[in-house]
This record gives C-alpha cells, structure tokens and sequence, in this order.
C-alpha cells in the first residue's frame, strides 16, 4: 500500500512557472487522470512525480517520506513510468522487458516476461520478436509491461495513447483496464481526452494555466464549468499560459 | 639571408616549385568557381609562416636541451590542442578543459610509458615530435567523441530518460550513446593501423626514408609510433567520453539542462 502527497507543489522551466500550488494526494489502487490543454502543466506534474525534474517549492511524499531523502532509483522503481511515445530500447521484446530488474541484479525467468506481457494485453508470441518491427500500440503495451516489471506502487502514464489510432487507443486502455481491478497499483494518468478521463478515472485532477481548476470524482467532472467549456472545445488555448484565478479549487483528496 | 634560412639557393628553388601546385590548385578553383583561391592563398601563407616559426622555435628548444623548457612546449602544444578540440565541441560543459585533461592525461599516460620502459629519451629531439603526434592525434579523438557523444544524447534524449525512469543511472542510461562515442572515435586509428603500409606509408615512416634512413630503422620507428597512438587514443577517448557525459546529468540522475 502506497499513498503519494503533493503539498503546495510549484514546478519551474527554463525559469517559468509550469505549475503552481498544487496539493492533492494519491491512493493506493486509484486512477487518477490528470486532464487539461496542452501547455497547462500536466506532463511537468508527472516529470516531478519521477523526479526527472526537481521541485522549485512545496513537497512530495511517498508514504510520509519525502520523496528527495529516497535513493532517486528506488523511488523510480516504485512510481514507474511511461512516456507519450516510446523509445523501444534495443534487442527483443523480453530484453526490454527485462531492463528494469536486471539494473539491480534480477534477472526475469520467460514466464514473469510472459506474465507481464499478459498484464499488459501483449501477445505471448512476441515474446523474442524485435521490439523495433512492433506498432504503435504494441510499443505503449511494451512500455507498460516494461514499466510493471519493476513491480512498482504507481504507474505515470504520460498520454499514453494520444498518439495511437482508434483500434490502439483500445488496446491499450483495455491493458490499463485489467490493471486498475488490481488494488496494488495506482495510476496516475496525463490525457487531454474528457471522454477518455470518463472512461477510466476515478478522480480527476484538472490543471490550467499550471494550477488546479478542479479536483474530484470523475462522475462529478462534468458539472464544472471549466470542464464542461473543455470538454465542448471551448477552452481557448491561446489564453493557457494565464493561470485562472477565482475558479473553484478543491483541494479535498 | 632567405636563401640561408632554406639552406641554400637550391632549397629555396624547390620550396618555389612545390608552390606551384597551390597556384595550379587555385587556377582550378577559379575555372571551376569553386570560390576557394582567398582560402587557398591563405591556407598557404598561414601555414608558411607557422612553419617557419615553429621551425624557429624548435632550433631554439633543440639547442637548450632543457627539461622544463621542453616540457612547456608539450603543456603549449596540449593546451591549444585541447582549446582546439573543445571549441568543436559547443554544448558540452567544460569542453575545453575536457579536451585539455584527457589530452594532457593521454599525453602524460603514453609518453611517460615510453620514457620509462627506454624507449625514448627526455630530450627535445625525441620528445618534441612524438609529443606532437601524440597531442595531433589525441586532438582528433576528443573531437570526434564529445561531438559524437553530445550528438547522440541530445538526439536519444527520450531512450536515455525511459531508462533513468526505470532507476537506470545516468551511467547506464547513457551506456550506448558512451559505447558508440568511443567505437566512432576508434575505428578510424584500428583501420589505419590495419592498412598501415598496404594503402599509404605513414606519415614518421615516410619522413625518415626522406631524410635517409634505411627502411628497416624508419619500419622500426613506425611499429612504435602506431602501437604508442593506438593508447594515446583510447586513453583520450576514454578520458573525454567519460569527462563529457557527466555534464550532462547531475547527482540525481536528471538532465541537467531541460
């Protein structure tokens, strides 16, 4: 059991502010999507998530330890993740499934590959295939299979199916599925799709401007404004590097 | 004076001649607009001077036989090759001073091997050429590593944080890029070394039998010379592949820059 607090986080880039005070917390064996218009801080959240970026205030905690007194591979290891396109490393499927637990000396028997091939909606048969000649979708099933074999609490899913047609999208939401009926895995899940965040959240986080427009249950998203504007295409995404002050800010987790 | 300086009226007249090709490579730029003659006149002129000067400067070392006087030469020769190497390499932190550590390591690493196992002796004679082959070559190699090296991580950004996702260190996420940076930076010597003699007679081989040594001593020399740079550049490749990487990173295993 594994429970992720963000207090008051604020992310600079390149001197800007990507994100700006955002509390909220993440339960074990959640989906958590985090929706908003490009720009408006999503992917940076998931970066400090991983710690690929360092905070520039407020904290993370991971089991009411702070994420920065962890050794950085170890918390990697734990809130695995999962980009928006795939670089397949080289060699077979296996051997990219492998990478992960063999960085600290464990090497995975054909079965656990062909468990986590499973859990990721993989076909067993591709097992020795070259993970270069894969599609699209089988590629974000590989990085998913890759990213649990290191058994982790906490999957970061940077919109992993926003570059994948209509039949991939499937396959690949189905494979994260079957994922959220386990309750020792959480996903924290970065899309700009209402429908998909309907389809697969719990609870939804939506960011603008780099701060939280509104936090709750996915059945209520709709209800918001914002949201609603959002998910009719209304959102001017000229205007997204304004922070929208005076919207409703829950900070309930 | 100038016919002295070339060793003779005769000297200087074969100096003239050999001018000849650049202004016949020049009269060919100009018939095919290549636009190369300024670059070619002062290609030429530069290198006229520099010879020159250099020639001076090593009459005047040669003569003092002077241990630290010779040693600065080779601090001189590895500074600017270094400053050289790293001015390719924009994009790199620090490239300048990688080049100059892994070329003076390399540098200090081969000819002290050398001077130790009675190979050469410290005098500038011996010193001053094999430094310069060294450093000459030592160059090439920081160059083509860092520009490899800072080429690859750039462009493979997203395979080296998929794997630093995964808890790889920034060491082994960047295990191939480092590989290939040094494969790059070696083939060239490991092939020249193979063909050595079937395609072109190297460079302190063929000086030699020039200036009258009998092909079995220039062969002799040259066996040392190539073994001797094949270290001196892994040495500088390794120094420079290792030095350049770190940059890119930090003790959290980030990207340094984003």
């Amino acid at each position: 059991m594994a429970k992720l607090e963000l207090e008051d986080v604020c992310v600079q880039r390149a001197g800007k502010t990507v994100l700006e005070h955002v509390t909220v917390s993440i339960q074990t064996g959640e989906t958590l999507v985090i929706l908003g218009p490009s720009g408006g801080g999503k992917s940076s959240l998931l970066r400090v998530l991983n710690r690929l970026d360092e905070l520039a205030a407020g904290s993370i905690s991971l089991d009411g330890q702070d994420i920065t007194e962890l050794p950085v591979q170890d918390l990697r290891r734990r809130v695995s993740m999962v980009f928006q396109k795939t670089a397949v490393f080289a060699g077979s499927v296996a051997d990219n499934i492998r990478y992960g637990p063999k960085l600290c000396g464990q090497q995975l028997s054909d079965d656990d590959v062909l468990k986590l091939m499973q859990q990721a909606s993989l076909e067993p048969s591709l097992l020795n295939a070259d993970a270069s000649k894969l599609s699209g979708g089988q590629e974000q099933r590989l990085a998913i299979a890759r990213a649990l074999a290191t058994a982790p609490d906490m999957l970061l899913l940077d919109e992993p199916t926003s570059a994948l047609d209509p039949v991939a999208t499937h396959d690949v939401e189905n494979a994260l599925h079957k994922l959220r009926s386990r309750q020792d895995v959480s996903l924290v899940w970065v899309s700009h799709d209402v429908e998909q965040a309907a389809r697969v959240a719990d609870r939804v986080i939506f960011l603008d401007g780099g701060r939280v427009a509104w936090l709750g249950p996915a059945s209520e998203m709709l209800t918001h404004p914002a949201l609603e504007a959002f998910a009719q295409g209304l959102h001017d995404d000229d205007n997204q590097a304004e922070p929208h002050h005076g919207e409703e800010v829950s900070h309930a987790s | 004076m100038l016919p002295d300086l070339f060793g003779g009226l005769d000297q200087l007249a074969r100096l003239l001649l050999a001018a000849l090709f650049v202004v016949i490579s020049a009269v060919m730029s100009r018939w095919q607009r290549a636009d190369l003659e300024a670059d070619l006149l002062i290609a030429t002129a530069r290198s006229f001077v520099q010879l020159i000067a250099i020639g001076y400067v090593l009459e005047l070392v040669f003569n003092q036989d002077n241990i630290l006087f010779t040693s600065t030469i080779l601090v001189i020769m590895v500074t600017i090759a270094g400053r050289t190497s790293g001015n390719r390499a924009k994009g790199i932190r620090h490239a300048s001073w990688i080049g100059i550590i892994a070329i003076g390591i390399s540098t200090i690493l081969t000819v002290g091997l050398l001077l130790v196992l009675g190979v050469f002796d410290f005098v500038p004679d011996d010193i001053i050429p094999i430094g310069g082959m060294v450093v000459g070559n030592s160059m090439s190699v920081a160059t083509l590593v860092m520009t490899r090296l800072r080429d690859d991580i750039t462009d493979q950004r997203l395979m080296i944080e998929s794997k630093l996702a995964l808890g790889a260190t920034s060491r082994e996420a960047s295990l191939q890029q480092f590989r290939r940076a040094l494969r790059s930076a070696m083939i060239p010597i490991i092939d020249s070394t193979k063909t050595v003699g079937l395609i072109k007679l190297p460079g302190a081989m063929t000086g030699m039998i020039l200036a009258g040594a009998s092909p079995l001593t220039a062969v002799r020399l040259q066996i040392i010379v190539m073994y001797m740079l094949i270290g001196a550049t892994m040495f500088t490749a390794l120094s420079a592949a290792y030095l350049s990487y770190r940059g890119f990173f930090n003790q959290q295993h980030q990207f340094v820059t984003s």
